[in-house]
C-alpha cells in the first residue's frame, strides 16, 4: 500500500503552551483510521493542520495525494434561515478543483446526483438544508465532502450531534466508503464504541502520540 | 386623477428624475447583490457603519476643499478594510469593530469640520438623500460601479457563496477567504458611497437589509434569494421614487418604507404557506 499522509515531529503552539507535540505517524491508502484522546488532548488542531488551516507549526506534513474532503464538527447549516439547497451545498465540494468562475456545469450536476444517490437523499436534493434534521443534513454534508471524490476523507466529530440510530447508519456509511471506494478515511471520535467495528487503526493522541497502530491491538483500558 | 397622471409624465421626462431613477436602479442592483452576502455573514451593520464613516469623510473633504465623493470612496474603502482588520488581528469582532470605526471616523469629521468653518451645505441632505444632490459624475460612477458589482459577483459567484455558507470549508477547498472578504468590503464601500446620494446617511443600510431579509421569507436556495432581492430592491426604487414625487414626501424615506411594506407583505405570505401546509 502506497502512503497517502505522512506527518513528521508535528509540534503547534499556541501563547507559547505546546498543544501537539512531536506527533509522527504516516497514513496509507485505505486505511480507516479513529483518532481519539481526552478533550483537548489536541484532535482538532492535529487535523486543521492537515487541512492547511493552521500557518504555523514546526514539523513536516506531506501530502502524497491532492483531494481532501472534510467533514467538520460544527456546521453552519443548522441555521435554518440559511438559504440553501442540498444540491446547492454539495455543489460547493467540486469547486477545490476549478479555475474561476468555477461554474458549477452540467455534468457537475449529474456528479451532485449520483452522490446525493450513493448516500440515499437524492430525494431531497431541492429542499433547503436548514429545514432537514440532524441526521440529514450531516449526510448532505458528507456528499459535499465526497462529492469530488477526495482521495482522503478527514472527519471531526460528526456523529456527537446525532441520535444512535444515526450514529450507526452514519458508521455504516463510513465503512461503505471505506471497503468499496477504498476512500483513505482520518475520524475524530469520542464514541468508543463505535471503535468495535469501524476502522482498521487508532491513533490515540494526549498532546503526543500515546498508540498508533492496528485497531485489534488496542485495548482501552491500558490507555485511557 | 389627471392631475396625478401630469405629474407622473412630468417627472419621467425630467432629466434630473431619470438621472436620480437611473443611479437609484444601479445602486439598488449592488446593494440587493452585495446585502445577500452581508445579511447572510452577520455583516449587514456594515452598511450602517460605512455610511457613518462616510458622513464623517464628507466633513474632512468640505474642510480641505477636496472633492466629497472620491475622498469618501478613498477614505471608506479605507475604514471598510480596517474593519476588517480588526476582526482578524484583534479580539474586536463584528459590530463591536464596525462600531469603533464609525463613531471614531464620524468624531473626527465633526471635530475638523467645527475648528474651521463647520458645514457648508444642508446636513438633512446627506442625512436622509436629495435626488437633486446626483450629479453627472454619480450617474457615471454608478454606472461603472454596477458593471464592477455585477461581473465580479458573476465571476465570483461559487466562491462567495462558500464563504458566506461556511468560511472555513471554503479555506480547507483553497479560496483566499481574506481576498474574498477585501472585495465584498470595497464593493460595499463603493455601493454605500454612492447609494447616500439616493437615501441618505441614516437610511443606506436599508437598502442593504431589506432586499435580502425580504426574499429570504420565500426564497428556498441561495442563487434565488439573490433574484429575489434584486427585483425587491429595484421595485422599492421605482415605486418609491415615483410615490415621493406625487405625493411630494421625501424619497429616501419613501424608499424604505415600500422596502418595509414589502418585507411585511412577504412575510405574511410564508405564513399563509405555513399555515396551510
Amino acid at each position: 500500500m502506497s502512503e497517502i499522509l505522512t506527518i513528521e515531529n508535528l509540534t503547534i503552539s499556541f501563547n507559547q503552551f505546546d498543544i501537539i507535540k512531536n506527533i509522527s505517524f504516516s497514513v496509507f491508502k485505505g486505511d480507516y483510521v479513529n483518532i481519539i484522546g481526552p478533550n483537548g488532548a489536541g484532535k482538532t488542531t492535529l487535523i486543521k493542520a492537515i487541512l492547511g488551516l493552521i500557518p504555523e507549526y514546526r514539523g513536516n506534513i506531506k501530502y502524497h495525494e491532492d483531494r481532501i474532503g472534510y467533514l467538520p464538527q460544527k456546521t453552519y447549516s443548522t441555521e435554518k434561515i440559511f438559504p440553501a439547497t442540498v444540491k446547492e451545498i454539495v455543489s460547493l465540494g467540486l469547486l477545490a478543483t476549478k479555475k474561476h468562475p468555477k461554474i458549477i456545469t452540467v455534468s457537475d450536476q449529474k456528479q451532485i446526483m449520483n452522490t446525493l444517490n450513493k448516500l440515499h437523499i437524492a430525494n431531497l436534493a431541492n429542499r433547503r438544508i436548514g429545514l432537514l434534521s440532524g441526521g440529514q443534513q450531516q449526510r448532505v454534508l458528507l456528499a459535499r465532502a465526497i462529492v469530488n471524490t477526495p482521495s482522503m476523507l478527514i472527519l471531526d466529530e460528526p456523529t456527537s450531534a446525532l441520535d444512535p440510530k444515526f450514529k450507526k447508519e452514519f458508521y455504516k456509511l463510513l465503512k461503505k466508503l471505506n471497503q468499496e471506494y477504498q476512500m483513505t478515511i482520518l475520524h475524530i471520535t469520542h464514541d468508543i464504541s463505535g471503535l468495535e467495528d469501524s476502522g482498521n487503526k487508532v491513533l490515540y493522541i494526549n498532546q503526543e502520540v500515546v498508540y498508533y497502530g492496528k485497531r485489534e491491538n488496542f485495548t482501552i483500558s491500558n490507555h485511557l | 386623477m389627471h392631475e396625478t397622471i401630469h405629474i407622473f409624465l412630468e417627472a419621467i421626462t425630467s432629466n434630473f428624475i431619470l438621472k436620480a431613477l437611473l443611479v437609484g436602479i444601479l445602486v439598488a442592483i449592488c446593494s440587493s447583490f452585495l446585502g445577500t452576502f452581508l445579511v447572510l455573514k452577520k455583516y449587514a451593520l456594515i452598511g450602517d457603519g460605512l455610511a457613518h464613516v462616510s458622513f464623517g469623510t464628507i466633513a474632512i473633504a468640505l474642510v480641505f476643499g477636496w472633492l466629497p465623493l472620491v475622498t469618501s470612496i478613498i477614505l471608506v474603502s479605507i475604514a471598510s478594510i480596517m474593519i476588517l482588520i480588526l476582526n482578524e488581528k484583534t479580539d474586536i469582532h463584528g459590530d463591536a469593530a464596525i462600531g469603533l470605526v464609525a463613531s471614531f471616523s464620524v468624531a473626527l469629521g465633526y471635530l475638523i469640520a467645527s475648528y474651521t468653518h463647520g458645514f457648508s451645505v444642508s446636513l438633512s441632505d446627506y442625512l436622509f438623500g436629495n435626488i437633486l444632490l446626483i450629479s453627472n459624475l454619480d450617474m457615471y460612477l454608478s454606472i461603472l460601479l454596477s458593471i464592477v458589482v455585477t461581473i465580479t459577483v458573476l465571476i465570483l459567484y461559487n466562491s462567495f457563496f462558500a464563504l458566506t455558507y461556511d468560511e472555513e470549508f471554503a479555506k480547507v477547498i483553497g479560496l483566499n477567504t481574506k481576498q474574498l472578504n477585501y472585495t465584498i468590503s470595497i464593493l460595499t464601500s463603493l455601493t454605500i458611497v454612492l447609494g447616500i446620494r439616493v437615501v441618505g446617511t441614516l437610511l443606506i443600510s436599508s437598502l442593504i437589509i431589506f432586499p435580502t431579509v425580504t426574499a429570504l421569507q420565500i426564497s428556498k436556495g441561495f442563487k434565488s434569494t439573490i433574484k429575489i432581492a434584486l427585483v425587491v430592491s429595484v421595485l422599492s426604487i421605482i415605486t418609491g421614487l415615483f410615490l415621493s414625487i406625487i405625493i411630494d414626501s421625501p424619497t429616501g424615506a419613501t424608499i424604505v418604507v415600500i422596502n418595509g411594506l414589502l418585507f411585511i407583505l412577504f412575510y405574511l405570505k410564508k405564513k399563509l404557506r405555513w399555515r396551510k401546509s
